[in-house]
């Protein structure tokens, strides 16, 4: 038994003698287990990087993707405006949901275009309700005299 | 927040019959809140979506100027009109 544990450590060391005198470049001669371990394990390193870009890139969509975003409107369906409107558009469960900042009015939809596009309704039906009649609080008063001199009424 | 429990029908339904509000019908329901005869909250309710959005849910109780608590007891039927002009008068 101990002969036969010396002579294993010897064939161990032998072969490592031998990878390390032939610089492991004749991979003909190699032994077959010895050069597939060598090669996976170098073929790994080299993926590293890659999959942590892959992964940080993945994660980063993934974070922008339920991530508020602001955009500037300019235009609502048929009517334009003196200034850019912010709007905040989030998702919301499986849609979305665009809102203006300045006043509280809101738009859904399946997907962003389709909130902004409800949005922009919205806005326009909110406009046409404030200038039917002065039978408002001050606070939707303010709110119409803002927009009468946002919206350019052509 | 109660938006599960919910849907824009029951928005609706609550607005009309608590709040007396008269929806318009365009792309999305609107309709006015008056607080002694002056138009004061104007609500949106979605249309063609059965279930309420969480952020659509504190949307609309945004616009009706109550917290997302208040707003569920309006739906759920503590919180009365009279109430409700309460808190949006202070």
């Amino acid at each position: 038994m101990t002969g036969t544990a010396t002579n294993s450590a010897t064939d161990i060391s032998s072969l490592s003698d031998w990878k390390y005198k032939h610089n492991e470049s004749d991979t003909t001669s190699t032994p077959v287990i010895a050069e597939e371990g060598v090669a996976t394990s170098i073929e790994l390193e080299k993926l590293i990087p890659h999959i942590a870009t892959y992964i940080e890139q993945k994660n980063y969509a993934e974070s922008k993707k339920n991530e508020a975003i602001i955009i500037k409107l300019n235009m609502l369906e048929t009517k334009r405006l003196r200034n850019p409107l912010d709007v905040i558009i989030e998702e919301d469960s499986e849609g979305f949901i665009a809102r203006t900042v300045d006043f509280s009015l809101f738009g859904c939809g399946d997907d962003r275009i389709e909130a902004i596009d409800a949005l922009k309704f919205e806005i326009e039906s909110l406009y046409f309700d404030l200038i039917e009649d002065d039978n408002f609080t001050e606070e939707w008063l303010s709110i119409k005299n803002f927009l009468i001199e946002l919206i350019i009424d052509s | 927040m109660k938006n599960a429990q919910f849907n824009v029908r029951d928005v609706k339904k609550v607005g009309e019959k608590k709040l007396h509000i008269e929806f318009k019908s365009g792309k999305e329901f609107n309709g006015w809140f008056k607080l002694n005869g002056v138009k004061a909250k104007r609500i949106t309710v979605p249309k063609g979506r059965k279930n309420i959005p969480r952020k659509t849910y504190a949307s609309m109780a945004r616009q009706l100027g109550l917290s997302v608590s208040d707003f569920d007891q309006l739906l759920e039927c503590p919180l009365t009109k009279a109430k409700y002009e309460k808190i949006i008068s202070k």
